[in-house]
């Protein structure tokens, strides 16, 4: 499944448009950069409540195709100018993580 | 040397010397090129609360102990002023409570000898003597990893005129490699400056990217490694310098910083251990993952640190065919 698919299936809103063609090959779920350094591959959508411009540098490190910030959380300026940079695409939704993840995984992600 | 696939366990390697450019410095000063020359002393005869105010005061963690020809006669740590307190002696004289047996190095002694005494006899310091065995000065792992600090800066500012601090922007298509060199890539890391986090391991993995050499299990682990070391120092240390060596068969990464330092290194690479602030947890910085995920992902790491003066980790990752 590509990002802009899941645009359909979820109450997303696009902040940042990267690349919405970018193909999905799973997820990760956390808040602590670390943990996601360590566990997040190549191609996952990344859901977390940060939104401050370190989310970026992760996600480009790790060549993410989206990050999802999720629980209403607003997105600061700077990321959305960081990652127009990197070419990250970062989508924004009211549910909380739980939902999200929830939902994504019955997606077959 | 370049190879070895040991990982550090434990700080049995504390001061192991393993980096060609580290090695040299080590065999070439001595004591004295490092040592600290104006040494607070004291007599037998002096009381031992005077040791404790000086040494509370210099907030040092000993004294050496001199006769009247400036020989050495013992030495009075912390150690030994917890025994004088325990035994609530106010007047008691430094003689009674300090050690005699002392370890001293000669001015002309190599580096590489006397870190490789820190190692064995684990104290904090030696005192250092000339030939007539006078005390001429006194010499700490902080000293060491100072003057290899200031030396390896003073080589990076001279040696690489690609040092950034802007972008490295038109370096990916120089990423050419003749088999007998590395190329090496620096860049400066502010200490503090948690907006710019992950900026250095950024570029470097996408120079590495562009070259279109490495696997993309190699580039991943040389993200996770770059990018923990390059958060340790914006979190922990005042500033630091992150050099890659990079060569088509592996990268070496060397992060200096000035900081801290890490005080029990075995500690620290446990998974979920971490000194981080509140403030710097909210971002979710310091988790904790930082030295295990390093150690988990590099194919050898090796720590030196000396706290209170810096830390250096030296990272390696092989770009092993068939793998990614």
């Amino acid at each position: 499944m590509k990002i802009k698919d899941l645009l359909d299936l979820l109450p997303l809103k696009v902040v940042v448009n990267g690349d919405l063609e970018r193909e999905i090959t799973g997820g990760c779920v956390s808040d602590l950069l670390s943990h996601v350094m360590a566990r997040g591959k190549d191609g996952n959508v990344w859901i977390t409540i940060q939104s401050h411009q370190n989310i970026v540098a992760v996600a480009s490190l790790l060549n993410f195709s989206a990050i999802i910030v999720a629980g209403g959380v607003e997105i600061d300026d700077k990321t959305i100018e960081k990652a127009k940079k990197e070419g990250i695409n970062i989508l924004t939704i009211d549910e909380d993580i739980y939902q999200v993840a929830g939902k994504l995984y019955s997606l077959g992600i | 040397m370049i190879g070895g696939t040991g990982r550090i366990d434990n700080r049995e390697r504390f001061f192991q010397v393993e980096s060609p450019f580290v090695q040299k410095l080590a065999s070439d000063l001595k004591a004295k090129d490092v040592m600290t020359y104006n040494v607070i002393t004291l007599a037998v005869d002096q009381k031992v609360k005077q040791a404790k105010e000086i040494m509370r005061l210099k907030k040092i963690s000993g004294l050496p102990i001199i006769d009247e020809k400036n020989r050495v006669v013992g030495i009075i740590s912390i150690d030994d002023i917890i025994r004088w307190l325990e035994e609530q002696d106010p007047e008691g004289e430094i003689g009674r409570y300090m050690t005699r047996n002392v370890v001293t190095v000669r001015e002309d002694q190599l580096i590489i000898e006397i870190l490789k005494m820190f190692k064995r006899y684990k104290y904090g310091r030696f005192p250092v003597v000339n030939n007539e065995n006078v005390l001429t000065g006194i010499i700490t792992p902080g000293d060491v990893l100072i003057k290899f600090l200031h030396i390896l800066e003073e080589h990076m500012s001279s040696r690489s005129p690609e040092l950034v601090r802007k972008k490295v922007k038109g370096f990916e298509k120089d990423l050419k490699f003749d088999n007998r060199k590395l190329v090496k890539l620096s860049f400066e890391i502010e200490g503090g400056d948690l907006s710019q986090a992950g900026e250095a391991s950024s570029q470097l993995k996408s120079i590495l990217a562009k070259s279109g050499r490495y696997s993309d299990d190699f580039l991943r682990k040389v993200a996770i490694v770059s990018y923990e070391a390059e958060v340790n120092v914006v979190i922990h240390a005042y500033r630091g310098v992150m050099t890659a060596f990079i060569s088509p068969d592996f990268v070496k990464i060397v992060v200096a910083d000035e900081g801290p330092g890490i005080v029990d290194i075995e500690l620290a690479l446990q998974p979920g251990w971490s000194t981080a602030s509140e403030q710097v947890r909210e971002l979710g910085f310091g988790a904790g993952m930082g030295l295990y995920n390093m150690k988990r992902w590099a194919d050898d790491l090796m720590i030196e640190s000396v706290p209170g003066k810096g830390t250096i980790i030296t990272a390696i990752i092989y770009n092993r065919k068939g793998e990614g």
